[in-house]
Formats: C-alpha cells, sequence, structure tokens
C-alpha cells in the first residue's frame, strides 16, 4: 500500500506544478483580455471565473491533503489522516478568501434595483422617470411595472367610446396628411 | 419609442396608438396561434404568459382605433380560441362591432344584441358596460345615465363605474353629481393620486363654472386647493397637482377677495392669504423645475407627458409680466 | 379613535409591492450567497464555532456591501437632485434605509436566519469532499 503510494506521488505532484497552472494563467489571461470590451460581460465572466476558481481550489485542496495524507502515509506508515487538515498552506486560504469576496461583489452589483416604499416617493418615481425608472439591469422594463396602477379609473378602458376615437384617429391621420403637403 | 403593450391604452395620444398598432403583425407572429389550455399540450408548446391575453385585449383597442380590422379580428379570436365564449371576450367581439358599424341601424342592432345577452345574464359586467358606451356613444345620455346606476345598484365596488358616472354628469355640465360620484371613487382607492387631482380640477371647474365669488364659491375653491394639496402629498413632483394648485392659488390672488365670514363650516373655509400666497410660490416653483429638467431631458425626469410640461410652460410664461407689475 | 402610528400610515402609506420586492431582492442576495460561503468554509476546513463564525462575519459583509454598494448611493443621488431636497434634507444614515426598509433591525438581522440552512448544507458537502 505504501509502496503504491510512493509510486503514485510524483508524477501527480509534476502534474501539479506543471502544465495545469500555465494553461490555467493562459485561460485566465484570455478571459480578461475578452472581459474588458463590456462591463456587463465582465461581471459575467468575472463571477465564471471565480466560481471556475472555487472549484479550482477546492480540487487543489482535496489534492493538497490527499498529498499530505499520502506523505503521512509514507512516514508515519498509515497513521490516521485528519492531523493533515490542521497545516493549510496560506496561500489557498487567501485565495479562497478573495474569491469569495469578488463574487460577493459581483452578486451584490448584480441584484436587481430596489424600489421606494413610501408612497408619495414610489408614485413620484412613477410620474417623474416613467419607465426609466424601472428597469433591471439589462435595461429591461420590469415585467410587473404597471405605470400608474390607478390610470384605469380615468382612462376607463371598458367604457371605451370607439366610434369616436377612431373618428379622432382619422382626423388626426387627414391633419398629418395636410402638414406633409 | 412605443409604449408598452401591458398598459391600457384608451388615453394614448392617436401617434402612439398608431405605434402599437403597428406592432400588432409582431406580435401575432412571435406568439403561437393557439395556446393548448390542457396540462399536457402545455409541456410541448410554448409557455402561456397572462401577459398575452392583456396585450391581445389592448391590441384590440389600438388597432380598431387606427382602422386595422383585421387585425384585431386576428386578436379576438385567438383570445375566443383560448377562453371560449367568456363575457369579457364578447365584449371584445362587441367592441370590434360597433367600430365596423356604418350607420345607426346596425348600432341599433348590436344595442339589441347586448340586451339579449342581458337578458340571459342579467349580471354579465363587460356587457353592461360595452352597451353604457353605446348608449352614450349614440346620444342617448339619460339612458346610459340610468343604465349606469343600476348597474352602481349590484355592483357598487366598481371605481372605473363610478369614474364613467363622474365623466357622465361633468359632460351635462352636472358638477356637484359629478363630484360626488368622484368621491365615491375616492372612497374606494383613497390613495389614488390622480383621483385627488381629477377631483381638485372638478371642484375648480365647478367653482369658476358659475361666474359667482359667493360663499359656495370659496367653499369650492378651498376644496380645490385641499385636493391638489393631498395629490401632490400623495405623489412628489405631480406635475398635475402642481398646475391645478398653481391655477387655483393664482384665481384666488387675483380676485383678491377677503375670505367670507364662514364660521359655521369650519373645514371648507378658504386659508388666509398669507398661505395662498406661499402655496403659489411653492408651486410656481415647482412647475419650473419640473419644466427645466423635463425639457432638457435631464436622467430621471422623462416620464412626464410633453403636452402636460408645455401647458405648465404656458401658465408659467402667463405668469411672469404679471409678476413684474407686482 | 386611531392611533397617531395609523393615522401616520394614513397620511403617508407604504407600498406593498415595492417592500415585497425589497425583501425579496435581499433574501435571494442572502441565500445564494450563503450556499458560497458554505463552500468556502468547506475548503477552508473550518469546524465547529469557526464555521458559525466565517458564516456570521460573511453575513455581516454582505450586508454592509449592500448597503454600501445599492443604497447609500440612491440616497446620494436623490439628496443631491433639487427635487427633493427639500423633503429628503434628514435623509441621513438610518434614514435612507427607511427609503427601501421598513425597519433597520430587520434588514441587518434577516440574513443571518435566511442563509443558515444553505450555508450548513454546502458547508459539510464541501468539507466532505475534501477530506474525504
Amino acid at each position: 500500500m505504501a509502496d503504491l503510494a510512493a509510486r503514485e506521488s510524483p508524477p501527480l505532484l509534476s502534474w501539479h506544478s506543471g502544465g495545469a497552472p500555465n494553461l490555467w494563467h493562459r485561460h485566465r489571461k484570455h478571459l480578461q483580455v475578452n472581459s474588458k470590451r463590456h462591463k456587463s460581460i465582465f461581471l459575467h465572466h468575472d463571477v465564471n471565473i471565480q466560481v471556475h476558481h472555487c472549484f479550482w481550489q477546492s480540487f487543489t485542496r482535496a489534492r493538497h491533503s490527499a498529498l499530505q495524507s499520502f506523505r503521512a502515509a509514507t512516514s508515519a506508515a498509515l497513521t490516521s489522516t485528519p492531523a493533515a487538515a490542521t497545516s493549510l498552506p496560506i496561500d489557498i486560504a487567501i485565495e479562497t478568501v478573495v474569491a469569495i469576496l469578488v463574487i460577493l461583489v459581483g452578486l451584490v452589483l448584480g441584484a436587481s434595483p430596489l424600489r421606494p416604499i413610501q408612497w408619495r416617493e414610489w408614485a413620484g418615481k412613477i410620474e417623474r422617470e416613467g419607465e426609466d425608472g424601472f428597469k433591471d439591469n439589462n435595461g429591461q422594463v420590469n415585467r410587473d411595472y404597471l405605470g400608474n396602477p390607478f390610470e384605469f379609473i380615468e382612462g376607463r378602458p371598458n367604457f371605451v367610446d370607439i366610434r369616436k376615437q377612431r373618428n379622432e384617429f382619422a382626423e388626426w391621420v387627414k391633419g398629418q396628411g395636410n402638414q406633409q403637403k | 419609442m412605443a409604449p408598452s403593450l401591458i398598459r391600457s391604452p384608451v388615453q394614448l395620444s392617436p401617434a402612439e396608438a398608431l405605434a402599437l398598432s403597428q406592432q400588432a403583425p409582431v406580435v401575432l407572429q412571435s406568439s403561437p396561434s393557439t395556446v393548448s389550455s390542457s396540462a399536457l399540450g402545455s409541456l410541448f408548446s410554448a409557455a402561456e404568459k397572462p401577459e398575452l391575453w392583456i396585450q391581445y385585449e389592448n391590441l384590440i383597442i389600438s388597432c380598431l382605433r387606427a382602422g386595422d380590422d383585421r387585425a384585431a379580428q386576428e386578436c379576438h379570436d385567438r383570445l375566443a380560441a383560448r377562453f371560449g365564449n367568456n363575457d369579457r371576450v364578447k365584449a371584445l367581439g362587441g367592441l370590434i362591432k360597433e367600430a365596423q358599424a356604418q350607420n345607426n341601424g346596425e348600432l341599433d342592432k348590436i344595442l339589441k344584441e347586448y340586451d339579449q345577452m342581458l337578458e340571459e345574464n342579467n349580471t354579465n359586467l363587460p356587457i353592461m358596460k360595452r352597451r353604457i358606451a353605446l348608449l352614450r356613444s349614440m346620444g342617448r345620455l339619460s339612458d346610459a345615465g340610468s343604465a349606469l346606476v343600476q348597474l352602481l345598484d349590484f355592483s357598487p365596488t366598481d371605481s372605473e363605474a363610478w369614474s364613467e358616472l363622474s365623466d357622465l354628469y361633468f359632460s351635462q355640465g352636472l358638477y356637484p353629481q359629478a363630484i360626488y360620484a368622484m368621491e365615491e371613487v375616492l372612497i374606494l382607492v383613497p390613495n389614488a393620486w390622480n383621483v385627488h387631482a381629477r377631483l381638485g380640477e372638478l371642484q375648480y371647474m365647478a367653482a369658476t363654472a358659475s361666474g359667482a365669488t359667493g360663499g359656495p364659491y370659496q367653499k369650492q375653491m378651498a376644496e380645490a386647493i385641499k385636493r391638489f394639496s393631498r395629490s401632490i402629498e400623495l405623489c412628489d413632483d405631480y406635475l398635475r397637482g402642481y398646475y391645478g394648485l398653481k391655477l387655483v392659488t393664482k384665481r384666488l390672488l387675483k380676485d383678491n377677495a377677503k375670505p367670507a365670514k364662514q364660521t359655521d363650516d369650519e373645514d371648507f373655509s378658504l386659508p388666509d392669504s398669507n398661505t395662498i400666497e406661499r402655496l403659489n410660490e411653492l408651486a410656481t416653483a415647482k412647475l419650473a423645475e419640473i419644466v427645466r429638467h423635463s425639457s432638457a431631458q435631464d436622467r430621471g425626469w422623462r416620464g412626464y407627458d410633453a403636452a402636460e410640461v408645455a401647458a405648465a410652460r404656458e401658465l408659467l410664461s402667463e405668469d411672469a409680466p404679471s409678476g413684474i407689475e407686482r | 379613535m386611531p392611533s397617531q402610528q395609523e393615522l401616520d400610515f394614513q397620511i403617508s402609506p407604504l407600498v406593498q409591492e415595492s417592500l415585497v420586492h425589497n425583501t425579496r431582492t435581499l433574501h435571494n442576495l442572502q441565500s445564494l450567497t450563503a450556499s458560497l460561503f458554505g463552500i468556502g468554509a468547506g475548503i477552508l476546513g473550518l469546524e465547529s464555532y469557526s464555521g458559525f463564525l466565517f458564516y456570521l462575519v460573511f453575513s455581516l459583509v454582505t450586508t454592509l456591501l449592500f448597503y454600501g454598494l445599492r443604497i447609500a448611493p440612491a440616497g446620494v443621488s436623490s439628496s443631491s437632485s433639487p427635487s427633493s431636497s427639500s423633503s429628503s434634507t434628514s435623509n441621513k444614515g438610518g434614514a435612507v434605509l427607511a427609503r427601501y426598509f421598513r425597519s433597520g433591525w430587520e434588514f441587518w438581522t434577516a440574513g443571518l436566519s435566511n442563509g443558515l440552512a444553505g450555508f450548513i448544507l454546502t458547508w459539510t458537502l464541501f468539507y466532505g469532499l475534501v477530506r474525504a
């Protein structure tokens, strides 16, 4: 068993320190170059990178503890593993915390905008800003935005006098036509 | 940009209605012609969105306005395919027929159809409303009024119908009744700032219609001030409220009338001229600010209606010379 | 006879839909980030009290960030615009919060209970994945 571990560990180590980080760094650089084009894409990529990063770290960490346990196993010949966990390299810990903080900022900035709860402020926002005030981060007007919810009381859509409106529209079209001539 | 299709298109300008009706082909093409209502069918077809049906309803009205009867009929057919012979769909079908009617004979025929439907079910609200609207459109105001009162008898919480009644009375010049009906609306929706402003406008028109400056005049002006003030209290930077307030206070200042000796009815006595003066100044300042920001298209000030802003500008410019005189 | 508070609500009512929207936005953010913290705690191999302390600190950081990035700027921009300068000159500190949330206490502490279950779930999962 110990022999097996000793035989396994060198290639694992070389893979860890050799190919993968380079690939990883290149990948990250590529993404960062792309992300400078758009702010929103930057945010998304950023979160993607960081989530990626997080999983990467958990694998690093897993491999690290595996290595530790293999070393412990080779030296102490199959003693219990938890002792290895107490010495986590500081760079992994820092990277984890930084990654969490960056994702956190991304998520907070990506949360949908709040709305005023005071009646007069909310109503004033509807009157003053119209649709502009109720857009989400993608610039789309929110689906539940209906403008002034009491507009129908004065508009009275169920009592609409369609013939009058039709005539008015025809007049308006005529007026437009005359203007153009 | 065309206004949202979710919102009711009744109060839009002709240009906006045209823009909306031109969206009809796109909407009709982009959504499936039939939506299955069965649970199994909805697994395979596009998801059913409640907004779609509202869009269809609104499209019918704007297409009829713009004379695109074919698109309106298509929308109605889709609604009928989904909801069957629903009261609301029937009312929309009646609306399409009304729009296409050429003469009074055809209108009478539609009216008879409505009557027939109401005989089968005399609590059919959408059809009742269409019937009232049709009566009013044909000029039979008293019939429309009595039908409306009958409707409100069994459905007294219908704010839309109260508002229609108020408008009906108003069109006949019956201000006190119009004000009463609007107050009923206010009982149902006490926080609707536009209803407060509307009531203020009614009070102002009632006060100025007679031309007298007696006790009722002052009482109505005081009411108007109160209503406009409340509408502003419920809605920051409310153009219509400030416009009304400015109008009322300006007139009161011009009258320069001393508050009548009204000790019996304290609620409805005018505030002293000092307060009126300050209200006037406040309204002027606010209106000027709104007009300035809105015409500069500042960020966060683009929601105002261009016509309303223009009216406010005119009111302010009227005021300017008189300010120099003083 | 209505109480003073009831009268206040009558005069300046609250918008229930906005209140629900704001609470939901905050709640979504907190449950999402709580799972994230669980991943972090699992990777770091935290156990018992230190794990909960980690959660406590990071939830507070989340709420602080939310306050600093989303609420405070809105308060600044609105009070700098001349329109509401008269009405919101008193908008300082906690008053900015009152524009969007009913009570400050609820805002600062609701996150702790909102995300705790999600935190423990991912914490144990990742602790197990990394350690086993």
